[in-house]
């Protein structure tokens, strides 16, 4: 063993210096691997960014085909499948805020189950995906954070996800309202949702699995997966206005006239002494 | 006993010097990864304060100055009052923190209030054909880095949803926008400087400039839903506010 307390000054110097640039050298190199393997990692994880859209065989284009390829949900007595809610739902004695009914929102999941694509931009901290259709787009939180405790219930829901080797996982809760969900099956106040989604056939094909919980709607989880196909690069998003204000496109939903009326569920539960409606403006 | 003073270890010396040009050549090739994505990232929630608005009075031509003005209140209020998408440049304004997020080929921007979130296209692609673009509130927006400010040149709008601009003005179909992004303050303030260019509208470029503040990290988007089908709020809007009797 070198006996360094008796060595000269001169020496120990020499030796203070090689130890020091090695174990400098060793963790400069150290933080570099570090470095490049979080990018190596960075980079080498799927990137799902770009425009996606679903292709129905029927040529409809209509979600409806989607709806009609899921396996039936295994919802609990009381909910009739492929049914919208009307008015209450004695699971949780609510109305219905989120319905396409007069361009009121349409949200998730029925955006990613109509014809327009929808855009996917991915960065590390938060992945969107973005509908053409109202309700905007999904804020998926990558930057380890829960889900609140008192979360903000949103037709989107509130979205984290987490990277299990090439699929993504996104796990949703705070769901406002009802909304349909394929094979008729809905998503309430309380569902929790999680979806897998992961690039197959060189990435041209997005597969998305969705497992939807909710012991109020389902007898088990409901699941089924959907596919989505790579658009080209230089497609653009479209903008679709919806203006239940026009009379010409909008003078009624399901019968009932919305101009300047109250909400065809608030009429459908109307209480005795309604209050006046609302006079349109005048075009 | 003394032991001899020590040469210095050639061996040891080169291994240290070998992991050394080892870890700058990697840290080199670490930085060139890094250099594809070199651009200044304005992605995160930002929101106006009340002291960020730089807004002059635009410059109307004689005929927008003329414009009824009660016709476009009227148009204001449909597009309130039914939850019409309320489009750029209200969606840049609308109260609430916005959510800009940024990729390498695109940039994404999300509001609360009613709008569909606007694209931005950094790809290098032009505009496409008015002849096959259907205008709309937001508009096609491409954009490019020129050093450390963003330029967003946006074309291709309509004059639907709420289309005032500040200062004066309302976007339409002849509006041509040029947004200019940069990150000040260590990249806690984003500056957006606005210039509208439309000459039936402005006599010159009507310009203003927002600064916006960073928010956490940890803010969560929120949902401003507007349901037309909302009958309370239908009244709201729609009855004559009532003083006191």
């Amino acid at each position: 063993m070198p006996n360094f307390e008796n060595r000269g000054s001169a020496a120990l110097e020499a030796a203070k210096w090689r130890g020091g640039r090695a174990v400098r050298a060793a963790l400069t190199l150290g933080a570099a691997l570090l470095f490049a393997g979080t990018l190596s990692a960075q980079s080498t994880r799927p990137d799902l960014s770009g425009f996606w859209e679903p292709k129905y065989t029927g040529g409809s284009g209509a979600f409806i085909d989607v709806f009609g390829k899921v396996d039936p949900a295994p919802v609990v007595a009381g909910l009739t499948p492929m049914r919208r809610p009307r008015g209450e739902h004695p699971a949780y004695g609510a109305k219905d805020p989120v319905d396409g009914s007069a361009c009121r929102v349409l949200a998730f999941p029925f955006f990613m189950t109509s014809s327009p694509p929808f855009d996917i931009l991915q960065r590390e901290d938060e992945i969107l995906i973005i509908s053409e259709r109202e309700g905007g787009s999904r804020h998926v939180y990558m930057d380890g954070r829960s889900h609140p405790v008192d979360v903000e219930h949103t037709s989107n829901g509130h979205s984290i996800g987490h990277w299990e080797g090439d699929t993504l996982v996104i796990d949703t809760v705070g769901f406002l309202g009802f909304a349909g969900v394929p094979g008729g099956g809905r998503r309430g106040p309380n569902t929790h949702l999680v979806e897998r989604y992961r690039k197959v056939d060189n990435g041209d094909r997005l597969t998305v699995s969705f497992s939807w919980e909710d012991p109020a709607i389902y007898t088990k989880p409901h699941n089924y997966t959907l596919n989505y196909y790579k658009m080209p690069q230089d497609v653009y998003a479209f903008e679709d206005p919806c203006d239940s204000g026009d009379p010409k496109e909008y003078q009624s939903v399901n019968g009932v006239s919305v101009i300047g009326a109250t909400s065809v569920y608030e009429q459908n539960d109307a209480p005795a002494k309604s209050p006046q409606a609302p006079a349109a403006p005048q075009k | 006993m003394t032991l001899p003073a020590m040469k210095p270890n050639r061996a040891l010396l080169k291994s240290a010097q070998s992991m050394d040009l080892l870890a700058i050549a990697m840290l080199m090739f670490a930085s060139a990864a890094n250099a594809q994505t070199a651009s200044p990232d304005i992605s995160g929630f930002w929101e106006l304060r009340y002291w960020s608005r730089n807004v002059p009075k635009a410059s109307l031509t004689p005929a927008a100055a003329s414009a009824d003005r009660q016709a476009q209140a009227e148009k204001d209020f449909h597009a309130i009052r039914w939850c019409n998408h309320v489009g750029v440049p209200f969606m840049m304004d609308d109260g609430a923190p916005i959510d800009i997020r940024q990729t390498k080929n695109e940039i994404a921007i999300a509001s609360q209030s009613n709008s569909p979130v606007r694209h931005i296209y950094l790809d290098g692609r032009a505009h496409p054909s008015a002849d096959t673009f259907d205008p709309t509130t937001l508009g096609n927006s491409i954009g490019r880095w020129s050093v450390d400010t963003l330029v967003v040149d946006t074309i291709g709008f309509n004059d639907a949803g709420l289309n005032a601009i500040p200062g004066g003005g309302v976007r339409n179909e002849n509006s041509h926008l040029i947004e200019q992004y940069k990150l000040t303050d260590e990249g806690r303030k984003l500056q957006v400087t606005f210039t509208w260019i439309d000459d039936k509208m402005f006599t010159k470029p009507h310009t203003y400039a927002f600064l916006y503040e960073k928010l956490p990290s940890s803010t969560t988007a929120r949902e401003w839903l507007c349901d037309p089908m909302d009958g309370a709020r239908a009244r709201f809007l729609i009855d004559p506010p009532q003083p006191p009797k």
